[in-house]
């Protein structure tokens, strides 16, 4: 497997707009059959990281290989990419089946293929019964079934799906991103999408790449990605709610906070100074006072509870710093939490860790 | 002074061909936040215009307190209003913007002067006082269209998805800002909103609406611990209940409840966070193959199961130390004491007490 060639190869890509640099020397390679997510915040160059595979941007320097080839002088058209764009829009006087059928009626398929290619897709996305309605006559999630079905319908092995599920209720996107994951499996092919929600880059992704300051900061499986960042941005950014900063100094070879040090384990043991940014997971923020081995103890004010039913997150305040802790809505720790109290807070040293230049340097030592 | 009662109220459009509001009876308590929730076209917002006047009722009647206000012009019922744009004076700065709706009220101008003050301090806009409105973020600028609103202290205030457009960063502030308001306000509020986790944070009580009707009401943590149907199981939660329709089941649900129960049963629930799973070798559970694993909300593990016919959702701890890898054969289980029972009609139907 090692020696096969990348379905995508990413290869030095870096884009400006102006002064504005979106891309910066990016190498990125997405194998066949993955589900890859480039996982980015908005304006991180996500879309056009997806554009430029499609032909629809050329970059300023690097190149892209799909299927092994160069594809500079490949126009958009001949590159075989199946496509669902960020905002879509059917056309309203047309029916939701030569909306699905659009781009195989532009390049003159047979009717027979059209059709067969149409309700297959159809079938995949579960709107099998909407073929004969106009989009008026749909739903914001049956519309978007539609663009979604529109984007698969031609049959390759390759497509982009550019944050699909963007603006749609939450509800919607549960079901959604189950049939996505699902449907790619069903076709055995490879997609390559991006969002901007960590959520769903975790929930849709067998491989997940964090974009961010131009490049790929680190791409794996989500469940390594998440349970060892390499990367600050990963760590901070790929997961729900956010991980806190921690004002933290690295002195002697200890990791110094307000509310108190711990010992740090390096990754390199002679760096016992260094410039790091200390950052933790809300859930191992515990709300109480029960520090098992060394961890930083401290009290905060309550200052909201945000309930997700099975789940609250607590935004805390703690000497002008504001930080979240996320606790099941069945613990006993939320008991005692009223808006303003002051509540005891425990952060193991274990769930602290450092960064450097964007790098993992190291962690606290439990 | 200023319950809100809705009686028999129906509202079609299209001559009929469009129910927004069925034959609906509900009482909004005065003093009381209360956030109508449901998807979209459920007829929360159509509901909220009737009460603010600016919809006519197709039938029944809407009451503040004791007087019929049925055919009562918006500008006479006496409420305040924020919408999902807030509507300010471009001109004004922000402190003019809160005065303006106290010019024509029986106030001298130091309680006037007071009352803008007041509210300056109790919504967080002191930096931005003698500014213009013009220049102010999207939070900001809708939290001055919250302290027009309720600037005359009047009984009731309707506020239909005030958060939707505020822009991400800023939207943590308003949350708060409005969660302090509604505790210290005394006013009837009615605020309608799609985000669960909005209402949750939010209310008093939340109104649950699915296709023109009151699906249940109930505190926040009523509605999601004690779900009276099918629908308000699986619309609060991300993911919803999982659900196990007995006649298709019948094995897995007598596993799961234990005991022999009623037939009028036709439907299991529990929620996600509730399943346990654990090894094939454990003594009891329900055999079920893993189809997918994947990190959710703080670092929890949503598993997808399947067990036959029936899948199933769990919500693992962040600090799981289950094998959860796709393909891999476990077995789940739900504590009875978690586990809902529904009719055929959908509703709930009481636990029966366990005999141990």
């Amino acid at each position: 497997m090692s020696n096969a060639v990348p379905l995508v190869q990413y290869s030095s890509i870096s884009k400006a707009f102006g002064d504005n640099v979106v891309l910066d020397g990016l190498d990125f390679a997405v194998d066949e059959g993955e589900f890859a997510v480039v996982f980015g915040q908005s304006a991180s160059g996500k879309s056009v990281l997806l554009r430029i595979l499609l032909g629809l941007d050329q970059p300023d320097q690097g190149t892209v290989a799909l299927r092994g080839s160069d594809v500079a002088h490949e126009k958009p058209g001949d590159r075989k990419i199946g496509y669902v764009p960020q905002s879509f829009a059917l056309f309203p006087d047309k029916s939701v089946r030569d909306n699905i059928g659009y781009t195989l009626i532009v390049q003159h398929d047979s009717k027979a293929t059209i059709q067969e290619a149409v309700e297959r897709v159809a079938g995949l996305l579960d709107i099998s019964e909407l073929l004969d309605r106009t989009p008026d006559q749909l739903s914001g999630g049956q519309k978007q079934r539609v663009a979604i079905a529109r984007g698969l319908a031609l049959a390759t092995d390759l497509y982009v799906l550019d944050d699909p599920l963007v603006g749609l209720d939450f509800k919607l996107r549960e079901k959604l991103v189950d049939d996505l994951r699902e449907t790619r499996e069903a076709l055995g092919v490879t997609f390559l999408y991006a969002t901007a929600d960590a959520t769903e880059a975790l929930a849709l992704a067998s491989q997940v790449g964090v974009l961010a300051e131009g490049v790929i900061q680190e791409y794996g499986p989500p469940n390594e990605v998440y349970r060892r960042p390499d990367r600050f941005a990963s760590m901070h950014t790929l997961c729900f709610p956010q991980s806190i900063r921690l004002p933290a100094t690295l002195t002697d070879g200890e990791i110094v906070t307000p509310w108190g040090s711990v010992p740090a384990a390096m990754n390199t043991p002679d760096s016992k100074q260094a410039e790091v940014s200390a950052l933790v997971r809300p859930e191992r923020v515990a709300l109480r006072s029960t520090p098992n081995g060394n961890a930083i103890e401290g009290e905060a004010t309550v200052m909201l509870r945000e309930d997700l039913g099975a789940e609250e997150i607590v935004y805390l305040e703690a000497d002008g710093h504001r930080f979240t802790s996320l606790v099941r809505a069945d613990s006993a720790d939320l008991g005692q939490l009223t808006l303003g109290a002051k509540i005891q807070f425990t952060i193991p040293a274990n769930a602290i860790v450092l960064f450097s230049d964007g790098a993992r340097v190291g962690q606290g030592r439990s | 002074m200023a319950d809100i009662r809705l009686e028999g109220l129906h509202k079609e459009f299209d001559d009929g061909d469009v129910v927004a509001v069925r034959d609906l009876n509900l009482t909004f308590k005065d003093g009381t936040t209360t956030c109508l929730l449901g998807p979209s076209g459920c007829g929360k917002t159509t509901l909220m215009r009737i009460v603010a006047g600016l919809e006519q009722p197709t039938g029944g009647r809407v009451y503040f307190g004791d007087k019929d206000v049925t055919d009562v012009k918006t500008r006479d019922r006496d409420l305040g209003m924020v919408f999902q744009y807030p509507v300010v004076y471009q001109g004004a700065t922000v402190r003019e913007n809160i005065a303006l709706p106290l010019r024509g009220e029986d106030l001298t101008e130091s309680e006037k002067n007071d009352r803008v003050e007041e509210l300056i301090g109790l919504i967080g806009l002191e930096d931005v006082a003698d500014k213009g409105v013009t220049g102010l973020d999207s939070g900001n600028r809708q939290k001055v269209a919250v302290a027009r609103a309720v600037a005359r202290h009047a009984p009731i205030i309707l506020f239909d998805e005030p958060i939707t457009n505020v822009d991400p960063d800023m939207k943590l502030q308003v949350k708060r800002t409005l969660r302090e308001l509604f505790t210290r306000l005394n006013q009837t509020i009615i605020y309608v909103t799609h985000d669960q986790t909005e209402a949750m944070t939010l209310a008093d009580e939340i109104a649950l609406m699915n296709d023109g009707a009151i699906d249940q009401m109930a505190p926040p943590r009523g509605l999601y611990n004690d779900s009276a149907s099918l629908f308000s199981g699986w619309f609060l939660g991300n993911p919803g209940m999982d659900f196990v329709p007995v006649a298709d089941n019948s094995e897995i649900a007598l596993a799961l409840v234990g005991r022999p129960f009623s037939d009028n049963v036709a439907t299991l629930g529990f929620r996600p966070e509730f399943v346990s799973v654990n090894g094939s070798d454990a003594t009891s559970g329900v055999l079920a193959t893993v189809k997918h694993a994947a990190i959710t909300t703080g670092g929890q593990v949503l598993v997808n199961l399947q067990s036959g016919d029936l899948a199933v959702k769990a919500k693992l701890p962040w600090d799981t130390h289950v094998d959860v890898r796709p393909g891999i054969t476990v077995k789940w289980s739900v504590a009875s004491d978690r586990l809902h029972m529904f009719d055929a009609d959908e509703s709930a139907v009481a636990m029966p007490p366990s005999d141990s």
